[in-house]
C-alpha cells in the first residue's frame, strides 16, 4: 500500500476499486460496440457463432453497469467528506463490490457461451431475459437489487448514524427510492408488449433522464465544494433548482416514448411539450458550468477535470438537448423512431451527460489518491481530444445513416422489409456505417490514451506527497 | 409529412437548439472573458429567432408545435441573462469574504 | 421570499416533483386501461381469428388498424383462452431468444433487423417468402422462415437459426398477427404503400 493511500477513508478506497472496475468495463463496452458495428459491414461475420444480438447486448449492458459503478463509486468517494467520517456499513459495501463483480462476470460468461435458452421460465431466471438493457437473468437482477439496497443503506444509514442531514444528502436519499423502485420492473415478463414497454420505459427513461441526472447533480455539487470550496448554501440552492427543472420537465418527458407503443393519443401532446422543455434547464447548466469554471479557478488545480466537466455541460446540452429535440416532436419522430438516428442521440446523450462527468471524477480521485496538488501536464489531452473527436464523428455518421433510414426506409418506403433492406443498402447509410466504425477506432484509441494517462499520474510523481506540479502546463 | 419535410423540419429544430447553445455560451463568455463576445451572443440569438420564424412559416408542423417552438425561442432569450444574474446574486455574500 | 435562500428552491423542487409524479400516476392509471388486452388501443388476443388491415383514417389523420371479418389462423379458430396461452408462449420465445436485440417492436429495440410492429402485414410474405418456401398460406411461410431463416435469405444480412420448434414458430406468428392489430397512433406511417399518400 502506497503512502498516499493512508489518508483515504475505507469508503474512498472502495470508490477507487469501483472506478477500476468501471474503467475496465468501459473498455469491454468499447470492444463489443466495435464488434457490433462490424456486423453492419460484414453481415456474415461470426454468423451462428456469435450473432449481432449477443454482441450488442454485451455492449449496452456493460454500458449501464460501468456507468452505474462509476456513479456509485463517485458517491462512495465524496460521502465521507459530506458526513465527516466513515460511512455506515462499509463492510457490507466492500463485500457487495466483489459480489457485484462476480455477478457481472458470471452473466458475461453465460451471455457469451450460452447466449439464449428455451421458451421457459428457466431461461429468464438463469440465462437471458431478452428485454433491452435488462437482459441480465433474474438471479443477477436480484443481485443488483441487493447491491443497490446496500448502497442505499450506506447513504441513508450514514446520514442517520451521524445525525447529519445536509441538503445534498436529502436529495440523494430521496433520489435512491425511485432509482431502486423502478428497477423492480427488471423482473417482469408481460405477455402484452404494450404493457411490457410501458413499464420498461419507466426504468430506461427515469434512470437516464431523471434519477441519474439528480445523482450526477449531487456528485457535481459535492465535487464543487471539495475542489473549488464553493459554499454549501450555493451548491445546495443550485441543486434544488436543478432538481426542480430537470424533474419538472423530465418526469412527464417520459411521454416521448409513449407515442407509438399502443398508448393513447394524449401522449403525443404531453411527450412533445415536456421534451421541448427539457433542453431549457440544460442551457442554464451550461451557463453555470462556465461561470464556475471561470470564477473558481478550477482550471488551476486540475486541468483535465476542468475540461471534462466543461465537456459534460456542453455534451449534455448538445447530445441530450439538441439531438433529443431534433427528433422528439411526434410528427418527426414518426419517421426517425427506431432508426440509427435514435442510436446517434443515445450515444451522444450518454456520453455527454454521464461519461464526461465520471471521467472528471476519475481525474479528481486520481489526483487526491496520488496527493498531487496541481494536476496539469499534457498527457490528458490525447484522451480528451481523441474521445471527443471519435464520439463526434460517430454521432455525425450515425445521424447521416439515421436520416437516410428515416427518409428512404420510413417516409418513402413505408417501413416494410423491402424498405428496410433498400434503406440499408443506400449509399448514405453504408457510408455512415463505415464512418461510424472508423470513428469508433478513434474513440477506442482515445480510451487507451485516457487509461494510460490516468495510470501515468502516479508514475509522474517522484514522491507521494509532492506539492509542486510535476510538469508545468 | 413528405420525406423532404421530415429532414428539413428536424434539421431546423436541431439548428435552433444548437444556436441557443451558442447564444448561451457566448453570453457567459462575454461576461467572463471578453466583452466583445456579446456580439457572438447576439448573432446566435438572431439565428435562433430567424429559425423559429422559418419553422413557423415553412414547415408542415402542427400549429401547436409551431407556437411551442416560437415560445421556447423567446424563453431561450431569457435563460442566459437570468441565470447569470441569479448566479452573481447567489455568490455575492461569499465573494465579499474572499 | 428570498431567491438566494435554499429553502425557497427546496420547496419549489419538492412541489414541482410531487405534482409531476401525481400527474404521471393518474396518466398511467388511465393508460393502463387503454393498453390492457381488450382496452381501447390493444385488441383481445382472439383478434388472431380476424382479418387485419392497416389504412389511413381521414378523421384521425393517421394509419389505423382495421379489424375485418373472420380469418382463421392455421385453419383454426382460437378461443380467448387458447389465444392467451399461445401469446404467453410467444412472448417467452421472443424474450428467451433475445429477438429485441436485433429487431424493434413498436420501434423499440435494435436496428439490425426490420421493425416487427406490422410484420404480419408485410407484402414480403406474399411477394418473396411464399414463392421461396413454396408454402400455400402466409402463416405457413412465416413458420417455415422462422424455423430456418438462413435457408430463405432476401439479402446478405441474414437472420440466424434460433432453433424455434414448430409450436414456438406458430405462437410467434400469432403474436405478430395480434401486434399488427394494436393501435399505434399511426406508426409506422405509409406501411407497405411505398410513399403514395392516400
Ligand atoms: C441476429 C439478429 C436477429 C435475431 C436475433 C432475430 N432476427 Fe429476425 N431478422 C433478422 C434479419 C437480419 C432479418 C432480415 C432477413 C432477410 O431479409 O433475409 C430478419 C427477419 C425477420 C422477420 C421477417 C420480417 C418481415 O417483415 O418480413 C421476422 C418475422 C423475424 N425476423 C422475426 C424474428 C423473431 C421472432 C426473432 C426472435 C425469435 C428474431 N427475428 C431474431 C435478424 C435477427
Ligand atoms: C441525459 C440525457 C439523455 C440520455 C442519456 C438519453 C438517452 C437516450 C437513449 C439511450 C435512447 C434510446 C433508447 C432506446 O430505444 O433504447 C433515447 C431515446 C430518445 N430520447 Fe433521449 N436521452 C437523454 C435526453 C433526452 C432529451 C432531453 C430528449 C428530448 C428533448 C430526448 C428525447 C428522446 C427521444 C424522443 C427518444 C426516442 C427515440 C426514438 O424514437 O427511437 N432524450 N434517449
Ligand atoms: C462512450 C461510448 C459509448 C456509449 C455511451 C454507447 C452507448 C450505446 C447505446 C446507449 C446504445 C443503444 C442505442 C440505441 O439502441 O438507441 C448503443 C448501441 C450501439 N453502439 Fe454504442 N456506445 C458507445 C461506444 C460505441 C462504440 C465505440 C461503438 C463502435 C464503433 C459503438 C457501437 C454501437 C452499435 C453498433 C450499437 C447497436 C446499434 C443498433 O442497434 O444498430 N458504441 N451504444
Ligand atoms: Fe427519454
Amino acid at each position: 500500500m502506497s503512502t498516499a493511500e493512508i489518508g483515504l477513508y475505507r469508503s474512498q478506497k472502495l470508490a477507487l476499486r469501483y472506478f477500476t472496475a468501471a474503467v475496465i468495463l468501459f473498455g469491454v463496452m468499447i470492444l463489443f460496440g466495435f464488434l457490433s458495428s462490424l456486423y453492419y459491414l460484414h453481415p456474415s461475420m461470426l454468423f451462428k457463432v456469435f450473432d449481432f444480438n449477443t454482441s450488442k447486448m454485451l455492449h449496452i449492458d456493460t454500458l449501464v453497469i460501468w456507468l452505474l459503478m462509476a456513479l456509485m463509486g463517485s458517491i462512495y468517494w465524496f460521502l465521507p467528506k459530506e458526513i465527516g467520517g466513515e460511512i455506515a456499513g462499509i463492510r457490507f459495501a466492500e463485500i457487495m463490490f466483489w459480489a457485484f463483480c462476480v455477478i457481472v462476470a458470471i452473466v458475461a460468461v453465460v451471455f457469451i457461451f450460452v447466449q439464449y435458452g428455451h421458451a421457459d421460465e428457466f431461461s429468464l431466471w438463469f440465462i437471458n431475459q431478452g428485454r433491452k438493457y435488462l437482459e441480465a437473468p433474474r438471479w443477477a437482477s436480484l443481485g443488483i437489487v441487493a447491491v443497490l439496497l446496500t448502497f442505499s443503506y450506506n447513504v441513508i444509514g450514514s446520514a442517520i448514524k451521524r445525525r447529519k442531514m445536509t441538503g445534498i444528502l436529502w436529495v440523494l436519499c430521496l433520489d435512491l427510492i425511485p432509482l431502486v423502485l423502478v428497477y423492480t420492473d427488471a423482473f417482469a415478463a408481460q405477455t402484452n408488449m404494450s404493457v411490457d414497454l410501458y413499464w420498461w420505459w419507466w426504468i430506461v427513461h427515469m434512470w437516464v433522464e431523471s434519477t441519474w441526472e439528480v445523482l450526477i447533480g449531487c456528485i457535481m455539487a459535492m465535487m464543487l465544494m471539495e475542489i473549488a470550496g464553493t459554499s454549501r448554501r450555493i451548491v445546495e440552492t443550485w441543486l434544488y433548482i436543478e432538481v426542480m427543472l430537470v424533474l419538472g420537465a423530465g418526469i412527464l418527458g417520459l411521454g416521448h416514448h409513449y407515442f407509438w407503443i399502443g398508448t393513447p393519443e394524449y401522449w403525443l401532446s404531453i411527450g412533445g411539450f415536456f421534451s421541448a422543455l427539457e433542453p431549457l434547464p440544460l442551457l442554464g447548466m451550461v451557463v453555470h458550468a462556465i461561470y464556475d469554471a471561470g470564477s473558481h479557478h478550477l482550471k488551476n488545480t486540475n486541468t483535465p477535470a476542468f475540461w471534462w466537466i466543461t465537456a459534460e455541460a456542453f455534451g449534455n446540452f448538445i447530445g441530450a438537448g439538441v439531438w433529443g429535440f431534433m427528433m422528439t416532436l411526434p410528427q418527426i419522430n414518426l419517421f426517425s423512431h427506431g432508426t440509427q438516428w435514435t442510436v446517434s442521440h443515445g450515444h451522444f446523450a450518454f456520453y455527454g451527460a454521464y461519461v464526461c462527468g465520471v471521467i472528471a471524477v476519475f481525474y479528481l480521485a486520481r489526483q487526491k489518491y496520488t496527493g498531487i496538488e496541481h494536476l496539469h501536464g499534457k498527457g490528458w489531452w490525447w484522451g480528451f481530444g481523441l474521445l471527443n473527436f471519435g464520439m463526434l464523428g460517430m454521432v455525425m455518421a450515425l445521424l447521416l445513416a439515421g436520416m437516410a433510414q428515416a427518409f428512404y426506409g420510413r417516409a418513402i418506403g413505408g417501413s416494410t422489409l423491402m424498405a428496410f433492406t433498400d434503406a440499408s443498402q443506400n449509399a448514405w447509410f453504408v457510408a455512415g456505417m463505415w464512418a461510424r466504425t472508423g470513428f469508433g477506432v478513434v474513440f477506442a484509441l482515445g480510451y487507451v490514451a485516457l487509461v494510460w494517462d490516468l495510470l501515468a499520474i502516479r508514475k509522474r510523481l517522484p514522491q507521494a506527497a509532492a506539492v509542486s506540479s510535476p510538469e508545468p502546463a | 409529412m413528405s420525406p423532404e419535410a421530415v429532414l428539413y423540419s428536424a434539421g431546423l429544430c436541431g439548428l435552433l437548439t444548437l444556436a441557443a447553445f451558442g447564444y448561451g455560451a457566448f453570453y457567459v463568455g462575454s461576461k467572463m472573458l471578453a466583452v466583445k463576445l456579446i456580439y457572438g451572443a447576439h448573432g446566435c440569438y438572431f439565428i435562433v429567432a430567424a429559425l423559429a420564424i422559418l419553422i413557423f412559416l415553412s414547415t408542415p408542423l402542427g400549429i401547436g408545435w409551431k407556437i411551442l417552438i416560437v415560445a421556447s425561442a423567446v424563453v431561450y432569450a431569457a435563460v442566459p441573462p437570468v441565470t447569470w444574474r441569479f448566479l452573481v446574486k447567489l455568490h455575492a455574500p461569499e465573494e465579499q469574504h474572499s | 421570499m428570498d431567491i438566494q435562500e435554499p429553502g425557497f428552491w427546496r420547496a419549489g423542487a419538492i412541489s414541482t416533483t410531487a405534482v409531476m409524479i401525481v400527474v404521471l400516476i393518474f396518466l398511467s392509471i388511465n393508460s393502463s386501461q387503454a393498453i390492457a388486452v381488450g382496452g381501447s388501443h390493444v385488441p383481445d388476443y382472439s383478434v388472431i381469428n380476424r382479418q387485419i388491415g392497416y389504412r389511413y383514417d381521414w378523421t384521425r389523420r393517421e394509419d389505423v388498424p382495421v379489424i375485418g371479418g373472420p380469418q382463421p389462423l392455421f385453419g383454426k379458430v382460437y378461443n380467448e383462452g387458447q389465444a392467451t396461452a399461445l401469446m404467453n408462449r410467444a412472448k417467452l420465445v421472443i424474450q428467451s431468444r433475445n429477438c429485441i436485440n436485433c429487431h424493434t417492436f413498436f420501434g423499440n429495440g435494435a436496428y439490425y433487423g426490420p421493425d416487427l410492429t406490422k410484420s404480419w402485414l408485410d407484402p414480403a410474405w406474399h411477394q418473396i417468402f411464399m414463392p421461396m418456401t413454396g408454402a400455400k398460406t402466409q402463416e405457413e411461410a412465416m413458420v417455415m422462415f422462422l424455423m430456418d431463416p438462413p435457408k430463405y435469405p432476401t439479402w446478405d444480412r441474414r437472420m440466424p437459426n434460433l432453433h424455434l420448434s414448430e409450436q414456438d414458430a406458430q405462437a410467434v406468428v400469432a403474436y405478430l398477427k395480434w401486434m399488427s392489430a394494436v393501435d399505434t397512433n399511426g406508426f409506422p406511417a405509409n406501411f407497405g404503400m411505398q410513399g403514395e399518400k392516400p
